[in-house]
C-alpha cells in the first residue's frame, strides 16, 4: 500500500496469474490510492480562505491559481485514475463552472471510505449500489434546503456570485465582478429558451493593464489585439457604422511558385502597374457601392489581407480598415452585428451588413488602446466583457474567476434554485444520511454510513483552511442541524459557526452542489469496479 | 516521482513558503543597496558582454534572468511599478520582500496566513487613507520650485545627483512643454513619450540641453545636400524611393538589344517621375522610412532639398503629427495614375543638420502643430547617457505624476515613519487576529528609512529612534504645528530634519501605489501553499513501462 503506484503497477504486472485475488485487491487499492493523492492535492485551494497553487509548467510558465479544474488540468497527471478525477472536476467546470475543488474532495472522501468498506470485505459491487442509493436519498433531501431563485432579484444572484468568487485571488474586486457577471448573463437570456443560456454569447477579452478595477462590460464588441489600421491614415472612429466581414483579401493576387508573368516590353511595365491598381481599385469601388464602411477583414496565411495601395484607397474613402480578425471570431461577431460574412467581392451586397452606432479605437486610461464596437443592433444578444489586470498572472485568474461567476448565474438560470453554503447542506446531508442508514440493515446500511461520514470532509477541510480547529467546528455543526437549524455553516466573516449562513450571503446554486455529489459518486463507482489494469505496450 | 503522479517536483506547505521567502528575499538584497541618496550602483554584464551601470531598480531586475516563479512575481512587480509610476522600484522590491518575511515568521508561530493576509489588506487599506488625509501637501500646477525639488529628490540618489539643479529644471520645463488637453476628459495630460531623449556621448553632463523642437539622429541621404532649410514643407512618406523594381513573380525577359536601354530607362523614369511629384507639391523636406538611392539624392540635391531616409517609423508618425503632415504610403490615385497630394505636407519654421560629438542630428524647430521636445544628453560615455537616460526618465515620471495628483509627501523615509506609527497605534485598537498582522506591517515600513541611514553610513538605531520621537510626538498633538509628520532623514548631514521645507519630495501616486503594489504582491505570494514544476517535455515521451 505504502508503494508508488508506478512501482506496484510493475510488480502487478510481473505477478503470477494464479494468485488473481491478490491481484486484483492490490489494483483496487492503487486505484484509490493514486486518486485520493489527486484529492489532497487540491484540497487546501478548497473555500473562501484556500490557498493557491503556484505551476510552473514544462514550457517554465508559470500559474497561480485557485481553481480546481485549472490546477488539475496543469498538474499533467499520468495514473489513469488520477486522470479520471481530473476528468470529474472537467466535467463540473463544464455542467456548472464552479465547485470543481470540491467535487475532487469529495471524490477522495468517498474513495477513503472505500477502502474501509473493502477491508471489512463488502463486496465491490455492493458498495457501488450501496453509494447509487445514498446518492438518491442525498439528492432529495438536498431539495429540502432549496429556496427558489427569483431572476428579476437581482441582490439574491449578487450574492450567490460573491460567494463563488469569494476564494479567488479577485476576491477583494467581487463587489465588482459579481454585478457584472449577474447583468451579462441576464441580458443573454433568451426569451423563448429560459432555461438555458450560451455562455458563448460573452466574449471575455483580456487587456493587460490597469487594475481589475478597470473591468467592464460592453454591449458590442472589443477587439484587444487588432487595431485599426493606421498605415494610411485611415479612420479611427465612425459614427453610424455599416460593418461588413470580409472572408477574402484585399491585394493584388500572385502569381503561382511555379508560374511568372514574363515582358518583354518597356510599355508593358506600365499595364502592369496599371493593372495592379486597377484591380484594387475596382475592388475598393465595389466596397463603396455596398454601402461599407467599416471593414473587418478575416486573417489569411495566404496573402496579405490588405496592402499599402488598398489601405490608401480605403482611407481616402473614410472606409475604417480591422484585419487579422480570428477565424473563431466570425461567428460571434456575426451573431453580434447581425451581419453575414461575405466570401467573395461579388457577393458583398448591402444586405449583408452589420449596423453598429459606434466604431472606434479608444484609449484606456493607461494609455493602451482598444478597438471598440458599441450601439450593436437590439436584437442581438452577445456582448463582451473586457478584463484588465496589472499583470498577466492576475489577468489569467481574472478570466477564470469571472468564467465561474458567469457559470454560477448560468447554473441559476439553469435550475432555479438556492441553497446555502458554508459546509450547511454537506452536513445536512450527512446528518439525513446516517438516519437512513439507521433504518436500514446489512451491507447497504454500513454504505451510506460511509457515504454520510464523506460527505462531512467539506465542511471539515473549510475549517481546516480558515485556521480553525476541524474537529471542533464539524460536530459542533453536526450538534446545530440535529437541533434542527438546518442553515448553520462556517462563515468567513468572523471565522465562525453561524446559526443561519444565508444572512452572511453564503449562498450557492443548487445545480453546483447537485452535479458536484453526483459526478463524484459515479466516478466513485467506476473506480471501484475496476479490477484489473493492462497497459499495452507500445 | 510523488504519489501523485505527476513528471516533475512538488514542495507543499512551509517549504514552498520558505523557499519563495529566500529567493524573494534574495532579490530584495541585490537592489538593498541602490536605495536611497547615498545608494550605489551596480555593474551588470550580460553574456554578450555589454555592460550596464545603473542604480535604478528595475533595470536592475530586468537585466537578472530570475528563474525562481515567486522572485519572478517580484521582478513584475519592480516593473509594474516602473511602468505605472515609474520611480519607486526599488523600495516597492524591499518593501514587498520585508512583508514576506515577517509574514513567514508569524506563520512560524502558527498564525494561519489567511489571518496575516486579511490583516495586511487591512493594514494597506488603513495607510493609504492615512497618507491622504493627514500627510499629503496640495501643490499648484504653478508651482515650479516644488517640481524642481520632486525631480531633484529621484535624482538624487542617480549618478547625476551632483547635477540635479540643472537636470530638475530641464525635465520640469519639458514636462510643461508637452502639456496637452485630454480630448474626452479636458484634464490637463502630459504625454512624457514625446519627449524625445537624445544621448551624444562627449562633453560633461552639465552640458545637456533642451531644445524646443524635434530632436532626430539622422544624417541627409547625401553630404551635397543643403543643411538648412527655412519655412520647410515636410513630406513624410512610406514609400521606397529606389530606382523601381518589379514586385516578385514578373521575368523580364529582353530579345532586344534596344529594349534593355528602354526598360533601364523606365526604371529610372518612374523614380523621376515620383520624385516630381513631391517637388511640384513643394515639399522640401522629405522623410522616408525605407529607402533612397543616389538616383533619387540627385534630384533632391538638384532641388535644394534635404532627403532623409531610414527614419525609424514611430519617430516619422511623431514628426508628421507635430508637423500636421499625413504619412503617404503610395503615390496611387484612382485613375491608376499617380499623384501626390499637397495637403499630406507638413510645416516647420526650419529643418536643418547639426553635430554633437560624433553624431550628425537633424532638429525640426517651430512645428505647426504641436510644440515637443526633445532633450539631449551629453556624457564622459555611454554608460553615463545610458543611465542619465533611464534617470530621466525617472524624473520625467516624477514631473509628470506630481503634476496630474496635485499633491506630494515628504521623502527621506517620513511617510514610512509616520505610517509606521500611525499603524502600530491601530493595530493596538483592534481585538481580532489582524492585530499581530498590521504590528508586523507597521514594522516592516520602518525597513525603508533604515535601509536609508544603513546606505548613508549612519548610525540607523540612532536616527530611526529620533525619528520615531518627533512623528510619535506629531500624531499624538491635537495640532501639528511645527510639522513634526514631515520629518525625514537628512543623509548628508545624518540628521533629522523638516523634509517638506528642505525640498525633499515624493509625488502622492507613486507612494500609495507603492504600498498598494508590495501588499498585493506580498498576498499573491503568500497565498501559494504548493509549488509545482514539471520538468520539460521531452521529444519522445518516456515509456510507462
Amino acid at each position: 500500500m505504502s508503494q508508488p503506484p508506478q512501482a506496484s503497477q510493475q510488480q502487478s504486472q510481473k505477478a503470477n496469474t494464479f494468485n488473481k485475488s491478490e491481484k486484483t485487491k492490490d489494483i483496487r487499492l492503487t486505484n484509490i490510492q493514486a486518486a485520493k493523492a489527486v484529492s489532497d492535492a487540491v484540497r487546501t485551494s478548497l473555500g473562501p480562505r484556500g490557498m493557491d497553487k503556484m505551476i510552473q509548467d514544462a514550457k517554465g510558465q508559470v500559474l497561480i491559481t485557485n481553481d480546481g479544474a485549472t490546477i488539475l488540468k496543469q498538474m499533467d497527471l499520468v495514473h489513469p485514475t488520477a486522470k479520471m478525477l481530473v476528468e470529474i472536476s472537467h466535467a463540473q467546470d463544464v455542467e456548472a463552472g464552479d465547485g470543481t475543488t470540491s467535487v475532487v474532495v469529495f471524490a477522495g472522501a468517498l474513495l477513503k471510505s472505500c477502502e474501509v468498506l473493502l477491508e471489512k470485505g463488502i463486496h465491490p459491487t455492493t458498495i457501488s449500489e450501496g453509494f447509487q442509493f445514498a446518492l438518491e436519498n442525498a439528492l432529495e433531501a438536498l431539495d429540502e434546503l432549496k429556496k427558489p431563485v427569483d431572476l428579476d432579484n437581482k441582490q439574491q444572484l449578487i450574492e450567490c456570485v460573491q460567494t463563488a468568487l469569494s476564494s479567488k485571488v479577485v476576491s477583494s474586486n467581487s463587489t465588482q465582478l459579481a454585478p457584472l457577471a449577474v447583468d451579462a448573463v441576464l441580458r443573454i437570456v433568451d426569451p423563448l429558451k429560459p432555461n438555458n443560456v450560451d455562455l458563448k454569447d460573452i466574449k471575455i477579452v483580456k487587456k493587460l493593464g490597469g487594475t481589475i478595477d478597470d473591468t467592464e462590460l460592453v454591449e458590442g464588441i472589443v477587439f484587444s489585439n487588432q487595431k485599426a489600421s493606421q498605415t494610411a491614415g485611415g479612420p479611427q472612429k465612425i459614427e453610424n457604422a455599416k460593418v461588413a466581414l470580409l472572408q477574402f483579401c484585399l491585394s493584388a493576387p500572385k502569381t503561382d511558385v511555379e508560374n511568372s508573368i514574363a515582358i518583354k516590353d518597356y510599355t508593358e511595365m506600365d499595364k502592369i502597374l496599371k493593372e495592379e491598381r486597377k484591380y484594387i481599385i475596382d475592388l475598393v469601388k465595389k466596397i463603396v457601392a455596398s454601402g461599407a464602411n467599416v471593414l473587418l477583414i478575416q486573417k489569411s496565411i495566404l496573402r496579405d489581407a490588405v496592402n499599402d495601395l488598398s489601405l490608401h484607397f480605403l482611407a481616402k474613402k473614410g472606409i475604417m480598415v480591422v484585419k487579422d480578425i480570428e477565424r473563431e471570431d466570425v461567428e460571434f461577431i456575426s451573431k453580434t452585428l447581425c451581419l453575414v460574412p461575405v466570401a467573395h467581392i461579388d457577393q458583398l451586397t448591402p444586405e449583408k451588413l452589420g449596423t453598429a452606432g459606434l466604431v472606434e479605437t479608444v484609449f484606456l486610461n493607461d494609455e493602451s488602446k482598444v478597438l471598440r464596437i458599441t450601439g450593436v443592433p437590439a436584437q442581438s444578444k452577445a456582448l463582451t466583457i473586457l478584463v484588465r489586470g496589472s499583470n498577466q498572472l492576475v489577468l489569467d485568474e481574472a478570466d477564470r474567476s469571472i468564467h465561474d461567476a458567469l457559470c454560477v448565474v448560468r447554473s441559476l438560470v439553469k435550475s432555479k434554485g438556492l441553497i446555502p453554503g458554508g459546509g450547511a447542506p454537506e452536513i445536512h446531508l450527512s446528518l439525513k444520511l446516517t438516519q437512513k442508514a439507521n433504518t436500514l440493515t446489512g451491507a447497504r446500511s454500513m454504505c451510506v454510513r460511509a457515504f454520510a461520514e464523506a460527505l462531512e470532509v467539506i465542511p471539515y477541510t473549510l475549517a481546516e483552511n480558515a485556521g480553525l480547529n476541524p474537529i471542533n467546528v464539524v460536530t459542533e455543526l453536526r450538534n446545530r442541524h440535529l437541533k434542527s437549524q438546518k442553515f448553520a455553516g462556517i462563515g468567513m466573516k468572523k471565522n465562525n459557526i453561524v446559526d443561519d449562513i444565508t444572512t452572511e450571503q453564503v449562498v450557492q446554486p443548487i445545480l453546483v452542489t447537485r452535479s458536484a455529489l453526483s459526478l463524484a459518486t459515479e466516478c466513485v463507482r467506476m473506480i471501484l469496479k475496476i479490477d484489473d489494469l493492462v497497459i499495452s505496450a507500445r | 516521482m510523488s504519489a501523485v503522479g505527476i513528471r516533475g517536483e512538488r514542495d507543499q506547505g512551509q517549504d514552498v513558503r520558505t523557499s519563495n521567502v529566500t529567493a524573494v528575499m534574495a532579490i530584495a538584497n541585490v537592489v538593498k543597496t541602490s536605495l536611497g541618496p547615498q545608494g550605489l550602483d551596480k555593474m551588470l554584464v550580460d553574456e554578450i558582454g555589454d555592460v550596464v551601470i545603473t542604480n535604478d531598480g528595475a533595470t536592475i531586475l530586468k537585466q537578472l534572468e530570475v528563474e525562481h516563479p515567486a522572485a519572478k512575481v517580484i521582478v513584475e512587480l519592480s516593473q509594474l511599478q516602473d511602468k505605472e509610476v515609474g520611480d519607486g522600484t526599488t523600495s516597492v522590491v524591499v518593501l514587498a520582500a520585508e512583508l514576506l518575511r515577517r509574514a513567514n515568521e508569524l506563520i512560524k508561530i502558527k498564525v494561519h496566513p489567511t489571518t496575516i493576509i486579511s490583516g495586511y489588506k487591512l493594514a494597506a487599506r488603513q495607510a493609504v487613507k492615512y497618507i491622504q488625509s493627514h500627510l499629503v501637501h496640495k501643490i499648484t500646477e504653478d508651482d515650479t520650485e516644488i517640481l524642481i525639488n520632486a525631480a531633484k529628490t529621484s535624482m538624487n540618489s542617480k549618478v547625476i545627483g551632483p547635477e540635479s539643479h540643472i537636470f530638475a529644471k530641464l525635465a520640469v520645463d519639458a514636462v510643461r512643454l508637452v502639456k496637452t488637453q485630454g480630448l474626452v476628459s479636458g484634464k490637463a495630460k502630459y504625454p512624457i513619450q514625446s519627449i524625445n531623449v537624445v544621448k551624444s556621448h562627449g562633453q560633461s553632463s552639465n552640458q545637456s540641453e533642451l531644445v524646443k523642437g524635434y530632436v532626430i539622429q539622422l544624417q541627409r541621404a547625401s553630404q551635397q545636400m543643403v543643411t538648412k532649410v527655412k519655412n520647410a514643407k515636410i513630406a513624410c512618406l512610406d514609400i521606397n524611393l529606389n530606382k523601381f523594381k518589379m514586385q516578385m513573380g514578373v521575368q523580364i525577359l529582353v530579345d532586344d538589344p534596344n529594349n534593355l536601354e528602354k526598360i533601364r530607362k523606365k526604371e529610372m523614369d518612374v523614380l523621376k517621375e515620383r520624385i516630381q511629384l513631391l517637388l511640384q507639391a513643394g515639399a522640401n523636406v522629405i522623410l522616408t522610412s525605407k529607402g533612397m538611392d543616389d538616383l533619387a539624392n540627385k534630384y533632391l540635391v538638384e532641388a535644394g532639398a534635404i532627403g532623409l531616409r531610414r527614419v525609424p517609423k514611430d519617430h516619422l508618425r511623431r514628426i508628421a503629427k507635430a508637423a500636421g503632415a499625413k504619412v503617404v504610403t503610395t503615390f496611387a490615385n484612382e485613375e491608376t495614375g499617380e499623384s501626390f497630394d499637397a495637403s499630406c505636407l507638413g510645416e516647420a519654421e526650419e529643418v536643418y543638420e547639426e553635430a554633437i560629438g560624433d553624431n550628425d542630428y537633424i532638429f525640426f524647430k517651430g512645428m505647426k502643430k504641436e510644440q515637443s521636445a526633445s532633450i539631449i544628453v551629453r556624457g564622459a560615455n555611454e554608460l553615463m547617457t545610458d543611465e542619465i537616460e533611464r534617470s530621466l526618465h525617472d524624473s520625467l515620471c516624477v514631473v509628470k505624476r506630481t503634476l496630474e495628483s496635485g499633491s506630494v509627501v515628504a521623502g527621506g523615509g517620513a511617510v514610512e515613519m509616520a505610517l509606521s506609527i500611525y499603524l502600530d497605534d491601530y493595530s493596538r485598537k483592534l481585538d481580532s487576529n489582524e492585530q499581530i498582522a498590521i504590528a508586523e506591517f507597521a514594522e516592516a515600513l520602518t525597513s525603508i528609512p533604515k535601509i536609508l541611514a544603513t546606505n548613508a553610513a549612519k548610525d540607523s538605531i540612532d536616527l530611526i529612534s529620533k525619528l520615531r520621537v518627533l512623528h510619535s510626538k506629531s500624531q499624538s498633538l491635537e495640532v501639528d504645528e511645527k510639522g513634526y509628520k514631515f520629518s525625514g532623514l537628512d543623509l548628508v548631514k545624518g540628521e533629522v530634519r523638516h523634509n517638506l521645507r528642505h525640498g525633499v519630495l515624493e509625488p502622492t501616486v507613486s507612494k500609495i501605489k507603492a504600498l498598494k503594489f508590495a501588499t498585493e504582491a506580498a498576498i499573491t505570494i503568500l497565498r501559494i501553499d504548493d509549488m509545482i514544476k514539471l520538468e520539460p517535455k521531452k521529444e519522445q515521451m518516456p515509456g510507462r513501462h
